[in-house]
């Protein structure tokens, strides 16, 4: 093979790494660019500080203390064409959004077979925004969620070849809600919009195991609990007619985030080349309802939302041409979101993704990674929306998202 | 390195499949005209016709009138079609002789205190306009008015002795509705008459005749016939047909099961008259005055929203002093009515067919809308009174939303029907009623105050 073939065949691969991956419903799965860059098929290898993420038990097997931190920009396209409640296509352009989840690892041995961690990322994030006179603006406008988990991690190699692993995690979450508000049959000089403003904490746990078979077959699986946010905050109206009684003031709202759990298998096809399939299972059925209390008037503005349990299929590969690592992914996300339920503030959709990326060892000590991912949502036409949404059309979604870490290892 | 290209031409063909599926055309609903052609548009009717709302008629109410919404559809469609009406400027037209507008107006949202503002009345706009109206609908038209009327001393109210002064701006001595729509060569016509037949009975509680069935029938069949003459058999005509006279806040908003009494009020009233009524502690219906005498109202009769509030508030109405018979629809006028719109509706149905003409069923959506309400991107509209958005100040007519509630069911009805493609009015946009809230926001108030729980007040709790 020449070099130029292989200089084209390199760059092409290049093309194609990098995962991050907007994972169903807002659950990101972006931790880290080696991982991502494999589509996130790495629960069985789980061999850098983004085990802490993907499998904790991974921890077990690395025996030398690193640092790794990295960031990932999304860029987000979304349009929707309808509604055919009013038998149109008229075409409505979400603002372009960037996103950009982190990630920072500390993974530090202990002991002979212990080691522990710290993971600092942002596991749940979304943002939407539609034009604000835009026909679904009663149903959103603008919105962003932000979460932050912080997680602890220790992991113990019980056998020379089974390790096991478990993470505790304070999560941090804060979200912005704008939208319309619906005076009913009253028109008042200007049109009011509400914004919701709140913040909340709660407390989660993770643990895995990490079998490694023969030195070409591991195994893997993980699982993270969910998280229940009682978020607060304050509910602003814009203009404030208090002639209406609009519920100015705090308002309280609670979010659960889905429980999620990984097996994957991972073979060494090659010298240089692993292969990982992975499962993801989402418990997106823990959101059932979007409630909103107001204290201001002891009101509740409730939405049905009825996700329902869902996964994720990964596959993934790494061929490592030292001190070059080429790596590609492919991943398929099935939604957790009925036509029923679909609603502009999260357009969601069945996702493909292709990933490429390219690590690279500088000195024994530093590597880098980069990572391209394209995420396809499949063109989704939503029609007998619920009465309370009654917004049918189509969407079209798609990201380009880049994501690059840096590691260091002591 | 074999499988180092394999793996390369596999992603490679996976990126291109990818990025290949994005498309570009939009998809769904293409507006259009399907094969009809449409020139001239003219839309006969009545006050729901003319944009008539909360007891006046004025330009910013106009422009919402169904006919006006459905000539804008029209025309993104690609229809080139003017589409002229007798604008009459804001406030609108004149409590009869008087000067001052007789639109209602929310007064003060504590109450709600609603009625006219005591505005000096608006005049009409285009009188002089060369051509007949497009729209000729005509605030207080019968069916007879349709081939008959040429003025207000011609019209159906002036044979019973109240001339009708719109009649005469409306028609401007060039013709009858009739005359007027057939010089303008529509290629689309839609009638809707017959509201006011039966609607003047159910609204005086009673004291002005229903149009027998009999005399619709053969007036209606006629008007059918000379339009299907005037437009030929490629003119497209869109008939509606009449909606149930208890689906409006007028006959629905006063509770006739409101006289709340405690066990000593409820006695006295007893022993005062002779315990023939048999009041009892908690909810009672009012006493009124019906054709049959006294009587106390069961939930199968009606207070209209005429009667005076305050009257029955502290004036003793309903209980020691009966309702005048003029403000309640008991329960044998409500079947008369029924059964007179169940019969024109029967007749507006054999017509489109005998006339190959649309028909737009407005009985079964506001039925509907009274049972359940109606939803449209997260927004909620009802029948209920002031805050529904649906029906104007009056109880009777609709908002500028209630007519693009009915704009968009003749715009169903003629796609489906007529092949066309016309795009729905976007209800969400349009006005509902003005509250009287200042536009600027001094320290975070309305300017003037109101108390916060205004809008509680607007479910017009009576006791």
């Amino acid at each position: 093979m020449t070099r130029i073939r292989q200089l084209g065949e390199i760059l092409l691969l290049t093309l194609l790494v990098a995962s991050v991956a907007l994972a169903g419903g807002f659950q990101l799965n972006e931790h880290g660019a080696n991982a991502m860059s494999q589509a996130g098929a790495f629960a069985a290898r789980a061999n850098d500080g983004s085990a802490m993420y993907f499998n904790p038990a991974g921890l077990g097997f690395q025996t030398t203390p690193s640092i790794m931190l990295g960031a990932t920009g999304i860029v987000f396209n979304s349009t929707f064409y309808g509604p055919l409640q009013a038998n149109t296509n008229q075409k409505y352009e979400q603002a372009k959004q960037l996103f950009t989840p982190v990630n920072g690892y500390v993974v530090y041995p202990v002991f002979d077979r212990m080691t522990v961690g710290v993971s600092v990322n942002n596991q749940y994030g979304l943002g939407t925004e539609w034009p604000s006179a835009w026909p679904g603006r009663f149903l959103a406008v603008k919105t962003d969620l932000a979460t932050w988990f912080i997680t602890p991690t220790v992991a113990y190699r019980i056998w020379d070849q089974l390790s096991v692993g478990v993470g505790v995690a304070y999560v941090a979450g804060t979200v912005k809600l704008t939208r319309g508000v619906d005076t009913r049959g009253i028109q008042t000089p200007a049109p009011v919009s509400s914004t919701l403003d709140m913040s909340g904490h709660a407390m989660a746990f993770s643990g895995g195991l990490l079998f490694k078979v023969t030195p070409d077959l591991s195994l893997g699986v993980s699982y993270r609990s969910k998280a229940k946010v009682d978020a607060s905050g304050t509910a602003t109206f814009s203009p404030d007619y208090t002639a209406l009684g609009l519920p100015q003031g705090d308002v309280t709202a609670s979010i659960t985030l889905p429980a999620t759990g990984f097996a994957g298998i991972a073979y060494r096809l090659m010298k240089n080349l692993e292969l990982e399939a992975d499962y993801q299972y989402i418990g997106w059925s823990s959101y059932k309802t979007l409630a909103f209390t107001f204290a201001a008037n002891n009101s509740v503005v409730s939405s049905a939302k009825n996700y329902s349990d869902t996964y994720i299929l990964r596959i993934g590969g790494e061929y490592t041409m030292a001190p070059w690592h080429f790596r590609a992914g492919y991943l398929y996300d099935h939604s957790p979101v009925s036509d029923t339920y679909s609603e502009p503030m999260l357009p969601d959709a069945n996702r493909n993704g292709l990933n490429v990326g390219l690590g690279y060892d500088i000195t024994n000590h530093w590597n880098v990674s980069v990572a391209y991912f394209f995420l396809k949502f499949s063109d989704r036409t939503v029609q007998n929306t619920a009465p309370e949404i009654s917004f049918d059309g189509t969407y079209h979604t798609y990201a380009n998202l880049f994501g690059a870490d840096i590691e260091f290892k002591f | 390195m074999k499988a180092t290209s394999v793996t390369v031409a596999i992603f490679a063909l996976l990126l291109a499949v990818l990025v290949g599926s994005c498309t570009d055309k939009a998809p769904g609903p293409v507006a259009g005209l399907g094969s009809i052609s449409v020139k001239s548009y003219v839309s006969i009717g009545n006050s729901l016709t003319a944009g008539y709302q909360s007891n006046g008629l004025y330009e910013s109410s106009q422009i919402y009138s169904y006919p006006n919404l459905i000539a804008k559809e029209l025309a993104a469609s690609g229809a080139v079609v003017t589409f002229v009406q007798p604008l009459w400027s804001d406030p609108g037209t004149p409590i009869a002789g008087t000067t001052i507008a007789s639109r209602y107006e929310i007064l003060s949202l504590v109450g709600p205190k609603i009625g006219p503002a005591g505005r000096t009345a608006g005049s009409p706009e285009n009188l002089l306009y060369a051509a007949p109206y497009n729209n000729l609908g005509i605030p207080g038209a019968f069916i007879y008015d349709f081939l008959n009327a040429r003025d207000s001393n011609t019209c159906y109210s002036a044979l019973g002795g109240t001339k009708n002064p719109l009649f005469t701006s409306t028609l401007r001595g060039i013709g009858t509705q009739f005359q007027q729509m057939r010089l303008l060569r529509p290629d689309l016509v839609t009638f809707w008459l017959g509201n006011n037949d039966v609607l003047g009975y159910a609204t005086s509680g009673g004291a002005v005749p229903v149009t027998s069935p009999a005399v619709f029938g053969a007036l209606y069949k006629t008007s059918l016939d000379s339009i299907r003459a005037a437009v030929g058999t490629s003119g497209a005509i869109v008939v509606a047909n009449i909606p149930d006279v208890t689906s409006i806040p007028f006959i629905k908003t006063i509770p006739s099961q409101g006289l709340v009494l405690t066990q000593a009020q409820a006695d006295g009233l007893n022993l005062a008259t002779g315990g023939v009524f048999h009041f009892v502690a908690g909810v009672n219906g009012f006493l009124a005055i019906t054709n049959g005498g006294v009587k106390k109202l069961t939930a199968n009769d009606y207070v209209l929203l005429t009667c005076p509030q305050d009257s029955l508030k502290s004036a003793g109405w309903g209980s020691l002093k009966p309702i005048p018979n003029q403000y309640v629809l008991d329960s044998a006028e409500v079947a008369v009515a029924r059964t007179t719109v169940a019969a024109y509706n029967g007749i507006i149905a054999t017509n489109a067919v005998s006339h190959n003409a649309v028909l737009v069923d407005i009985n079964s959506l506001l039925a509907q809308i009274a049972a359940s309400g109606t939803t449209y991107a997260g927004q909620e509209l009802t029948a209920d009174y002031v805050i529904g958005g649906v029906f104007s100040l009056d109880g009777v007519h609709p908002t500028s939303k209630g007519q693009g509630l009915i704009a968009n069911e003749f715009i169903r009805m003629m796609n489906a029907k007529l092949g066309t493609s016309l795009p729905y009015v976007d209800v969400g946009s349009l006005p509902g009623i003005p509250a009287p809230l200042s536009k600027y926001q001094f320290g975070g108030r309305a300017v003037p105050y109101y108390p916060p729980d205004a809008l509680q007040a607007l479910q017009l709790q009576l006791f």
